[in-house]
């Protein structure tokens, strides 16, 4: 915000409040990431407070912590004469990206890949969800359950009949 | 929601940290309730040559179960049979049938085609499975952990299958035979021709005899189909090396009556198709779609679009031919409406081996 604009758009910001009521807020243009107040925004409903309510407060803050790494307010005004330059900022958001992510415990990753997908953030929900993918490649469907503590809730003729049919995936 | 009529008592938190913020019970971190569409996300990434991190996650939980059935699985492939395999190199390549010996001890893995995406497909085996030719066909699960013998003295039966409690064949005579699931008694047992008379259920000699063609056997909608593979034979190439080819022209489909011990045949399946191939031949239903544009397309296009069109036999190459390793091209569709037959393209990866179809099960 302290930085000097030319757009007086950019000034203007949201308040959202999330579903434990506290209230965050961001910039416009930060905004603009999520589908959901993207469209908000188009259709001139972001008076007041808006309310998320699938998403709580250390998500939120989660989730516009990303944003404002992402959005690309400040690059804008600068011109990256080298290509390298280009290439190291690629980088350093992929290296950034990777740090956020991996940071995340279980619980706050699934509310995050919730919120996200709730609030219509591709890029986020897409690191979040290659970040499980990473987590369950290789594993067994017991590694698997155990690590998100899921209960199989197959009966057990299914469970054994699943078995059965797919051993060769089991090797 | 669905665990917890189930399992209430058996659920217990394998983390040893409690969900930070869970006095709210929609706060529960449950991972087998993430949004349909976001598990999708996730699936899609584990995407690659093999299946397998696809099947161990519809493995999970039902609802893991319920994506993975519903959007990442083709509902058939088909099975490359001995023609390819994968060598040192990751190259898929063709075998020629001299090396199969070879082959088979060395084999990890077999290929997977999927028609719709046209994509190809590598699984890994486990080994016992390859001692012999793939046997995919048990849409009803039977089976069990060892190899009976039957021993028919006429001849090698050409398809088989299991229908409800009987394991019936088919040979190239069209004779049939239906033998009760309680005469195949593990380990091995040997049915030879007298003792054989006692065991079969019913026996009969095809009425409508298959000559110049090639019997199969199918369950339809709880009935037993078998369907008769037309093939006439013709020569071509230069005067002095002629070479016999055998070109399918025809189909008949026809229906088996237990109590009449008869075949009645059929004029058409309806809103089905049947995947024909040795060994593996299923029937599945499909939407109809009296009101598409593509009605009037070939099949093939339909195929091209992700859909199979109802009342159409879609067949392919499925005999070894062990006088040449030149491939058949001898895979298509045909229309039981109008007794067209449209060919698969030849662009497609389908011809360097015989084939069977296969159901993925979930």
């Amino acid at each position: 915000m302290s930085t000097p604009s030319s757009s007086v758009f950019s000034y203007r910001v949201l308040k959202l409040k999330s579903s434990d009521g506290e209230i965050f807020e961001v910039k416009q243009t930060v905004a603009v990431q999520s589908g959901v107040l993207k469209q908000m925004m188009e259709d001139g409903c972001t008076e007041g407070e808006i309310p998320l309510n699938n998403v709580d407060s250390p998500t939120l803050a989660k989730i516009i912590e990303w944003c404002n790494k992402h959005h690309d307010d400040d690059v804008e005004g600068r011109v990256l004469s080298q290509e390298k330059e280009k290439e190291k900022e690629k980088a350093d958001m992929k290296r950034w990206e990777s740090e956020f992510i991996d940071a995340l415990n279980r619980d706050e990753l699934y509310f995050l890949l919730i919120g996200s997908n709730y609030m219509n953030i591709k890029e986020l929900l897409d690191c979040a969800a290659q970040k499980v993918a990473g987590m369950v490649k290789g594993k067994t469907p017991e590694a698997i359950r155990e690590m998100f503590n899921i209960q199989s809730d197959f009966t057990e003729e299914e469970e054994k009949a699943i078995r059965k049919e797919n051993q060769w995936a089991f090797n | 929601m669905m665990m917890s009529t189930k399992l209430p008592e058996k659920r217990k938190r394998i983390d040893s940290t409690p969900p930070p913020r869970g006095d709210d019970d929609d706060d529960l971190v449950r991972w087998s309730d993430l949004p349909k569409d976001i598990l999708l996300i996730v699936f899609r990434k584990l995407e690659d040559h093999n299946y397998n991190m696809i099947y161990r996650c519809g493995c999970v939980c039902v609802s893991w179960q319920s994506v993975v059935r519903a959007s990442l699985l083709p509902q058939y492939l088909l099975l490359s049979n001995v023609g390819m395999f994968k060598d040192q190199e990751s190259v898929f390549q063709y075998m020629h049938y001299h090396q199969r010996e070879d082959y088979f001890k060395n084999i990890k893995s077999c290929v997977l085609f999927d028609l719709f995406t046209k994509r190809i497909r590598e699984i890994s085996l486990p080994g016992e499975l390859l001692k012999g030719r793939w046997f995919t066909s048990s849409s009803s699960g039977r089976g069990d952990k060892y190899w009976t013998t039957i021993q028919n003295p006429r001849q090698f039966c050409f398809d088989a299958i299991f229908y409800k409690d009987y394991f019936c064949t088919v040979d190239s005579f069209g004779q049939f035979l239906a033998i009760h699931i309680k005469f195949l008694v593990p380990p091995v047992t040997y049915i030879g021709w007298p003792e054989l008379k006692s065991h079969i259920h019913c026996l009969s000699r095809m009425e409508h005899e298959p000559y110049g063609g090639r019997s199969y056997l199918v369950e339809f909608d709880g009935n037993l189909l078998r369907v008769i593979r037309r093939t006439l034979e013709f020569s071509k190439g230069l005067e002095k090396t002629i070479l016999q080819s055998k070109v399918t022209v025809d189909f008949e489909v026809y229906k088996w009556n237990p109590t009449k011990k008869k075949w009645s045949e059929m004029i058409g399946i309806g809103n089905n198709v049947i995947l024909l191939g040795k060994y593996s031949s299923i029937s599945i239903p499909v939407r109809p779609s009296p009101s598409s544009p593509r009605d009037h397309g070939g099949v093939v296009d339909c195929m091209r679009c992700g859909e199979l069109k109802a009342n159409c036999i879609y067949f392919i190459n499925d005999v070894s031919n062990y006088t040449s390793c030149s491939p058949q091209h001898e895979a298509g569709v045909y229309n039981m409406t109008n007794h067209r037959i449209d060919w698969f393209p030849e662009s497609w990866p389908i011809w360097i081996s015989p084939l069977n179809w296969l159901r993925p099960m979930l």
